[in-house]
């Protein structure tokens, strides 16, 4: 069962719900880890990639139905095959309430969609009995992709409530026969939140396809690109928008689930959001009125030139927030050897970079910083309501984009994560930047924590997280327990007790650490690095509070770890793990 | 030693023409001229090297300060290339004489204790935890109740 495993459960009443990879719902006592039913949907989508993800399923109580009827409470998930599955909670059998046999295609009105061009990886969001949703896009193969349409449908029937078409706003519904929703628009594939009380849904948007150029792109492309949108959960109608890149050019896209809390500004309780985002900048927004709550300011950012595209004279900056990017210089560029410092430094000095969001460029290219994975990405915050502080993570991990003019793209042409473009005058390469021999081309720290004070808007720490044991030049791990602040985009959690879980820096080690001095309390070797954020449940049966971490492991079955004391020892058998650590008070 | 020299000295000079900085072209050069001069058996190469050397710490410390991993590709390789002249066989060799011990030499206590001392003021700096170069450090939380003592 290979999967990039990057769910996190859920806990409702004494049962635990996750899926796998391949969106097999999962079904597990709280306390032993026990499994009590699997519901596979046998996936009809490619086995590799972005298409082996599924980052948590989706629990709905039918506020009318009889509690002993079937489906009364049920799992649902949205699959990397585009169909959106039901299955009773307490049974993992197919609602026949929803849809036809328990299930609804995605793919209605979406017109033709090339195989494994459109599908769902995040779980969708209930708020006021609408389910919504919104969909993963392959990113920059051409401008006609799948329409990044989000929808409500009614989660007891699995009929559509309504659509919102970012190119076609006066439509609500299912577009006409021979019509489609309007394709290369700007889609949200990341987790969205709900605010029940004000009836909003939060989406973090993509933007316009494909990523790196943009001259095709008409205003409604660009006009909810990049942003976090209020939609009005009833009715699917945009409340407020806020763009954090405009007329992007990046893959800024906001990875991140928008975060809901409640903080005091001058003294009033205010509902606020925090939208973290790839430009490792964190904007803090009134919930209600989409108005920033820590200044944002717009400045002045370098230009293209390239003759098709254009650039937004200015970007928002979130200057009342502590932000996380700096501006490289040649003197950061790193290496193991004397040799790929050289190296870096020679393609440091050849690619243009004027600071943050320099645009893309020909020739040599252009690098940018923080690349495609962030700064932040769908881990987002993790927030300690009692104290009001904010658990941040961030990469540093510039990326190195080459535009290549159509009539120079070679037959066998690499495009490292970019890719064709096609309907665009220019094809374009984009990797990490990195040495000839695979080292990061810039300085250590490459993963960080922060935490910032929501009150006050203060950084309280910042520490690089995780050591170099493993990684290393070529791909051989060094073995070098030495903190160096590695990679990770998983998220983290805050207990109640303010301790800090993180297992997803790429060391395999899950950590505790105190949220308000950032020391490391705690630290578990696990079998292999997690993609997920853990979560934390107290078993209603024996009262015992649970950390649980999922680890994902390419091949062999999914191995289940019984929850111990502790600790938990996983065993040999490769697979992914879902491994619960109980809390001693 | 050459070689290495010469690859440098090729990178280093396509650096300058990009506008980057002088120090990998002069690397380059002076490796180039301590394997010419070794390959002759002169024992000037040993001393010249010894001077690139400590202009490599100078640099790497003015560059990157005590940043113990922005120093290691700056510094490693070239001092544990440094470390083949300390090898009896080589000392030899190149002085055609019996040489004096090691350490009984003004300057490899200076280089020792100089050694033992960056090593010291890393430690001190945070040896490999990375610093900010913003000053973010740990600062206090008026309004958080310590709850983990």
């Amino acid at each position: 069962m290979p999967g990039a495993f990057k769910g996190t459960p859920i806990q409702i009443d004494d049962g635990l719900f996750l899926c796998t990879g391949q969106n097999i719902i999962l079904a597990l006592d709280p306390d032993t880890g026990e499994e009590r039913w699997r519901f596979d949907p046998d996936l009809q989508s490619p086995k590799i990639g972005f298409w082996d993800t599924c980052r948590g399923v989706t629990y709905y109580e039918s506020p009318e139905a009889d509690p002993e009827t079937e489906c009364a409470e049920r799992i649902l998930t949205a699959t990397t095959d585009a169909r959106l599955i039901a299955v009773d909670k307490n049974t993992g059998i197919p609602c026949s309430d929803f849809g036809v046999d328990g299930q609804i295609s995605l793919l209605a009105g979406m017109g033709e969609v090339i195989p494994g061009f459109y599908f769902v990886t995040s779980p969708p969001t209930i708020s006021n009995d609408v389910l919504v949703l919104g969909g993963w896009v392959l990113d920059n193969q051409m401008t006609e992709e799948p329409s990044g349409v989000v929808r409500g449908f009614n989660p007891q029937t699995g009929e559509l409530v309504w659509a919102w078409d970012m190119g076609r706003e006066d439509r609500t519904g299912l577009p006409e026969p021979g019509e489609n929703y309007t394709r290369g628009t700007p889609n949200v594939w990341s987790l969205t939140s709900a605010d029940e009380e004000l009836g909003l849904i939060y989406v973090p948007t993509g933007n316009g396809t494909p990523d790196y150029f943009g001259g095709h792109r008409t205003e409604a492309m660009d006009k909810y690109a990049s942003s976090i949108v209020a939609l009005d959960a009833r009715t699917g109608r945009v409340r407020w928008s806020f763009q954090t890149t405009h007329h992007d050019i990046w893959d800024y896209d906001v990875p991140s689930q928008p975060t809901l809390v409640d903080i005091p500004v001058d003294g009033v309780i205010r509902k606020a959001v925090v939208v973290p985002t790839k430009r490792a900048e964190l904007f803090l927004l009134d919930r209600e009125t989409g108005e920033p709550l820590a200044e944002v300011a717009e400045l002045p950012t370098p230009q293209t030139d390239i003759p098709e595209d254009f650039t937004s004279p200015t970007q928002p900056f979130s200057v009342g927030m502590p932000s996380f990017a700096k501006r490289l210089t040649e003197a950061d560029m790193w290496g193991i050897t004397p040799f790929d410092q050289a190296a870096c430094r020679l393609q440091f000095k050849r690619m243009r970079y004027e600071g943050p969001l320099t645009p893309p460029t020909t020739g040599y290219g252009s690098l940018y910083y923080p690349g495609v994975a962030g700064g932040m990405n769908w881990g987002s915050v993790a927030v300690d309501e009692v104290n009001n502080l904010m658990v941040v993570n961030t990469m540093n991990n510039p990326s190195v984009v080459r535009l290549i003019p159509r009539d120079e793209v070679k037959e066998n042409e690499v495009f490292g994560i970019g890719g064709a473009q096609a309907g665009t005058p220019y094809a374009v390469y984009s990797f990490f930047f990195l040495s000839p021999i695979f080292a990061p081309c810039i300085e250590p720290p490459y993963g960080e924590m922060a935490v910032v004070d929501l009150a006050s808007k203060e950084l309280l720490w910042r520490r690089p997280l995780g050591t170099a044991k493993e990684q290393g030049p070529l791909g051989i791990p060094s073995r070098l327990p030495l903190p160096m602040g590695m990679f990770y985009n998983a998220g983290s959690i805050v207990t109640g007790g303010g301790v800090i879980f993180n297992a997803g820096v790429v060391d395999s080690t899950a950590r505790a650490i105190d949220v308000l001095t950032g020391e490391e309390v705690w630290t578990d070797s696990l079998p292999g690095s997690s993609t997920g954020t853990p979560m934390s449940y107290v078993s209603p049966t024996t009262g015992k509070q649970y950390v649980i971490v999922t680890v994902a492991d390419g091949g062999g079955a999914l191995q289940l770890e019984n929850a111990v004391d502790e600790d938990a020892e996983a065993g040999d058998v490769p697979g992914g793990y879902v491994i619960a650590y109980s809390l001693k008070d | 030693m050459g070689l290495i020299g010469v690859l440098l000295l090729w990178m280093g000079v396509l650096l300058v023409t990009a506008g980057g900085s002088l120090y990998y072209a002069f690397a380059g050069v002076v490796l180039v001229a301590t394997g010419v001069l070794l390959f002759r058996g002169d024992s000037r190469g040993a001393s010249l090297y010894g001077a690139f050397l400590l202009f490599t710490y100078l640099w790497a410390l003015y560059e990157s300060g005590l940043d113990a991993w922005a120093l290691m590709p700056r510094v490693a390789m070239f001092s544990v290339l440094g470390l083949w002249f300390l090898l009896p066989r080589v000392r030899r060799g190149l002085l055609q004489a019996e040489p004096a011990p090691l350490f009984s030499l003004r300057a490899t206590q200076a280089a020792v204790a100089s050694l033992a001392m960056l090593g010291v003021a890393l430690l001190f700096s945070g040896g490999y935890e990375v610093g900010y170069a913003d000053g973010a450090g740990h600062r206090h939380c008026k309004q958080c109740n310590g709850r983990l003592g």
